[in-house]
């Protein structure tokens, strides 16, 4: 028996020309919480899809609990329902026409629980969930942050060994969001459940994940802990998530990692590199110090947004992102000191 | 295993189609009838028919017909979807089931129920005689509800805002109209110019009724009249003038699928439905022509007709005034067996044809929207808009031969055999219908049920069918109504112990017994309406 619950190897799936997912390999442990996050379009929905059975992926094999799901060589596909899985969409899809109660009540009945048992594991999941006083209602009765409550409520209830979510918090507001992070991070930790967790925001992922995986243009390019992820700036499309600043310059030097930008602005970058030629510079706007330094920038524009100042910056012919405490004058020049720049391959 | 069925179901009926299309230019050029097995290709009849001067006129007539009815039906179709769903007329809205009902009644019925108004010898005598110009402005009149409903349908899928940015930047309400609403409108009144087309060369009703006594042909009154002028072996000339028929109706379904796509692609802010939230203030001679034309249309069109047409039924003399009443007609209806069994026929085919066509296009529209092979879903939705280029008439002579080409001869004489016909004929519209209601649910509700353990069956049981309850009973009814009223499907294929009241009529039209006709139009119209009124009840709409 391996330790993983989940394991995926080189799964595939074509639309048409449009190459959805290319060669997926991963592996999920027990109890993990592991999320797929990646821009719109990167092929992190039709992974979770391939996974619950809803698409078929052209080549791969998924293996779940040592069961094999899909093997394209062996022709192996077993059908959703027959995978023991729960899913949480982003719509969070709730049956219209059944109460909640029946809602949470579906998968168990499918899967042929005696009537006693799944009213047990109602008034169990209900409680944790705080949703008892909505057993009878129906869902357009219910409010966003109660229907979402309602669909993990629906997708706990069969106690699955691994439950799909796809992006299901990104119908909430803000502050419904940041709440929601916090009980569901809890309560799935509290019950030991595995979830694949598919989402476009980084911050949603980073505190909710044992693992991130990043998919862009639907290849896996990084699996790894919160921590390490947000030190993975050598991937310029995952440092975009993260809100860095990325600009293109020129290696001059490789041994000193002296990089221009434009025509005169040096830089020294302190990552060990053997980029040459053109390159990307990457760069935090936490990492930049505005009113002193040897940089030359201008102030294109001053955005307070709460216990600090959010600045436009033109430095040479880029606009970077920069954050300051200090208040400075719109279209004043100033000096700025990049104080972490990584140097990656253009 | 139950998505095999489907997908079998839905591949079946979608061939289908494409064979009897087939039998019909097969037959064109073989000179013995198909049902002979005997295959001997020539051109001869072809070239025959096509070089006769007979043809000509009738297509040059078909053609006549066809474009004035387009013509009438769209303008007066948009005129009227605009008085109902964008002008701020008071009260017409609820007039919409009136406008909506000439869709409902056999052309054959309305043929007779004008003839009754408004013919020489009707009870307002407008028209001296009757010719292709005027049976053309005829039909098109006919025909505004299936422009109404496609036009309708485009103004209340149309997002309001872009009207309001025009009145805001300075344009009064019928430059709004004209610059914004209208030009905004063109995919569907262009999508019901190609269908009102379409229909204007498979018109049978009418012209049989109206024009053939007046010495003019269409298309299909020619095709019909055939059997009566070569007895021998009439069949390779009644395909040739059938292939001609479908080659044009064919070219026009790929037309309009082609412009379906394109205009799509092109007016991109047509997306979610903002039903009836915005009307147009517009001034109050404007309003007057709406409204005007509107209740003009519901009383010249629809009322005085169907008024003539039952004061006929329980008159005792035509053309002499209104004197005595009867009800002579309607007790020999029920006096003679052959007349009391079409009724009875008509109600068991109906009630076939509404069940079965349920069962099957349910089936047919899931293998277009679910299929997850791809060339399945393809071929399904590609064929499905076959049908539509079938005109009844053609479609039942197809179906004849279809019969008795293959094993499933002995079901042509069965009840279940005609409402079979009718289900086939009927898939364009069938499956249009269930697609848009599966097409109302999300994908993702029947994922999550899959993936929570449901089979497909349960799922359709579980979470389809209590969702689309409203859907499943309007769809049936709708088909029920439809099979009321099918009149040229089973001209051919009706036999002596299946005969419909639709099929009925036009065999009686040769005898003269006008009596009995206007008593069986007004049954069956009195049960289309009481029909319509249920389905608009429970909440039909016609877009």
């Amino acid at each position: 028996m391996t330790p993983y619950i989940l394991q995926v190897e080189s799964l595939s799936k074509r639309f048409g020309k449009v190459e959805a997912v290319v060669n997926a390999t991963f592996n999920v442990a027990r109890g993990e919480i592991f999320s797929i996050v990646g821009p719109s379009g990167s092929g992190k929905t039709t992974l979770l899809r391939c996974i619950g059975g809803i698409e078929t992926p052209d080549e791969g094999i998924i293996v779940f609990n040592d069961r094999v799901l899909f093997d394209s060589k062996r022709g192996i596909n077993i059908p959703p329902e027959a995978r023991g899985m729960s899913y949480v969409p982003q719509t969070w899809a709730l049956w219209p026409h059944m109460k909640v109660r029946d809602n949470i009540a579906f998968g168990l009945k499918m899967r042929g629980f005696p009537r006693e048992e799944i009213d047990v594991r109602i008034r169990e999941v209900s409680k944790a969930l705080k949703i008892e006083e909505l057993l009878d209602r129906y869902p357009w009765q219910l409010s966003g942050g109660q229907q979402q409550r309602v669909a993990v409520a629906r997708a706990l209830a069969p106690k699955p060994q691994l439950i799909l979510f796809d992006e299901p918090l990104s119908n909430l507001d803000a502050a419904l969001r940041e709440e929601a992070r916090v009980w569901l991070k809890n309560i799935l930790k509290e019950l030991n459940i595995t979830a694949l967790y598919v989402t476009h925001d980084i911050h949603e992922a980073l505190f909710l994940s044992d693992r991130i995986t990043f998919m862009y243009n639907g290849r896996i390019r990084a699996i790894e802990t919160p921590e390490n992820i947000y030190m993975r700036r050598d991937i310029p499309e995952l440092a975009q998530l993260f809100g860095y600043n990325i600009i293109k310059a020129k290696v001059v030097d490789r041994e000193k990692g002296l990089a221009l930008i434009g025509r005169e602005t040096l830089i020294t970058c302190d990552n060990p590199h053997n980029v040459e030629g053109d390159a990307l510079l990457v760069f935090a706007p936490s990492e930049i110090k505005i009113g002193y330094g040897s940089i030359k920038a201008k102030i294109l524009r001053k955005s307070f947004v709460g216990g600090y100042f959010e600045y436009s910056l033109k430095l040479e012919d880029h606009v970077i992102r920069a954050v300051s405490e200090t208040p400075l004058r719109e279209g004043a020049d100033t000096l700025i000191d990049i104080s972490r720049c990584t140097i990656t391959k253009a | 295993m139950l998505d095999r069925l489907i997908v079998f179901i839905a591949l079946a009926v979608a061939s289908l189609s494409l064979i009897l299309t087939g039998l019909i230019y097969v037959q064109a050029v073989n000179a013995h009838p198909l049902y002979s097995y005997k295959l001997d290709v020539t051109l001869d009849v072809v070239v025959e028919v096509i070089g006769s001067p007979d043809f000509r006129a009738t297509l040059m007539n078909t053609v006549v017909v066809a474009v004035l009815q387009t013509l009438v039906g769209v303008v007066l179709g948009l005129v009227i979807a605009l008085a109902i769903h964008r002008v701020d007329v008071p009260f017409i809205g609820r007039f919409e089931p009136l406008i909506i009902m000439p869709m409902f009644i056999a052309p054959v019925i309305w043929g007779f129920a004008w003839n009754y108004s408004y013919g020489p010898s009707g009870f307002i005598p407008l028209l001296s005689e009757f010719n292709p110009f005027i049976v053309g402005v005829i039909c098109g009149l006919l025909h505004v509800p299936h422009a109404y409903a496609l036009i309708a349908s485009g103004i209340l899928s149309m997002d309001y805002t872009l009207e309001e940015v025009a009145r805001i930047h300075g344009a009064g309400p019928l430059r709004t109209l004209a610059r914004v609403t209208i030009p905004m409108l063109r995919p569907s009144i262009t999508l019901a110019t190609v269908l009102l087309l379409i229909l204007g060369f498979e018109q049978f009703g009418i012209p049989l009724v109206l024009l053939s006594p007046w010495g003019y042909d269409v298309l299909t009154t020619y095709l019909y009249g055939i059997p009566s002028t070569y007895f021998m072996n009439p069949y390779p000339r009644m395909a040739v003038v059938a292939g001609t028929l479908i080659t044009i109706t064919i070219s026009l379904v790929i037309l309009q699928r082609y412009l379906a796509l394109r205009e799509i692609k092109r007016f991109v802010t047509i997306g979610e439905r903002y039903r009836g939230y915005f009307k147009m203030s517009v001034s109050t001679p404007v309003k007057a022509v709406f409204a005007a034309t509107t209740l003009l249309y519901i009383v010249g069109v629809v009322i005085i007709p169907l008024a003539s047409l039952i004061l006929r039924s329980i008159q005792p003399l035509y053309g002499a005034g209104i004197h005595e009443f009867t009800a002579e007609y309607y007790l020999t209806i029920i006096r003679y067996e052959s007349y009391r069994a079409t009724l009875i026929n008509t109600f068991i085919v109906a009630l076939l044809a509404a069940t079965l066509g349920s069962l099957i296009y349910f089936s047919y529209a899931w293998t277009i929207v679910k299929s997850p092979r791809r060339p399945i879903s393809v071929y399904a939705d590609l064929l499905s808009s076959m049908p539509r280029a079938l005109p009844g008439l053609v479609a039942g002579l197809a179906f004849l031969w279809f019969y008795l080409l293959t094993p499933l001869r002995p079901l042509m004489y069965t009840h279940l055999g005609l409402a079979l016909a009718y289900v086939i004929i009927w898939s364009a519209l069938g499956a249009r219908l269930v697609t848009s209601s599966l097409l109302q649910i999300s994908q993702e509700l029947e994922n999550v049920a899959r993936i929570h353990g449901a089979s497909l069956a349960r799922t359709i049981i579980h979470i389809y069918v209590p969702l689309l309850k409203k859907s499943i009973l309007i769809s049936w009814l709708y088909l029920f109504i439809l099979g009321i009223r099918e009149y040229s499907i089973p001209v051919y294929i009706a036999t002596k112990n299946t005969q419909v009241i639709g099929s009925t009529i036009v065999l009686l039209i040769g005898s003269g017994d006008l009596g009995i006709i206007a008593a069986l139009s007004t049954i069956t119209v009195i049960a289309s309406l009481t029909l319509t009124a249920l389905i608009f009840k429970i909440g039909w709409k016609p877009y």
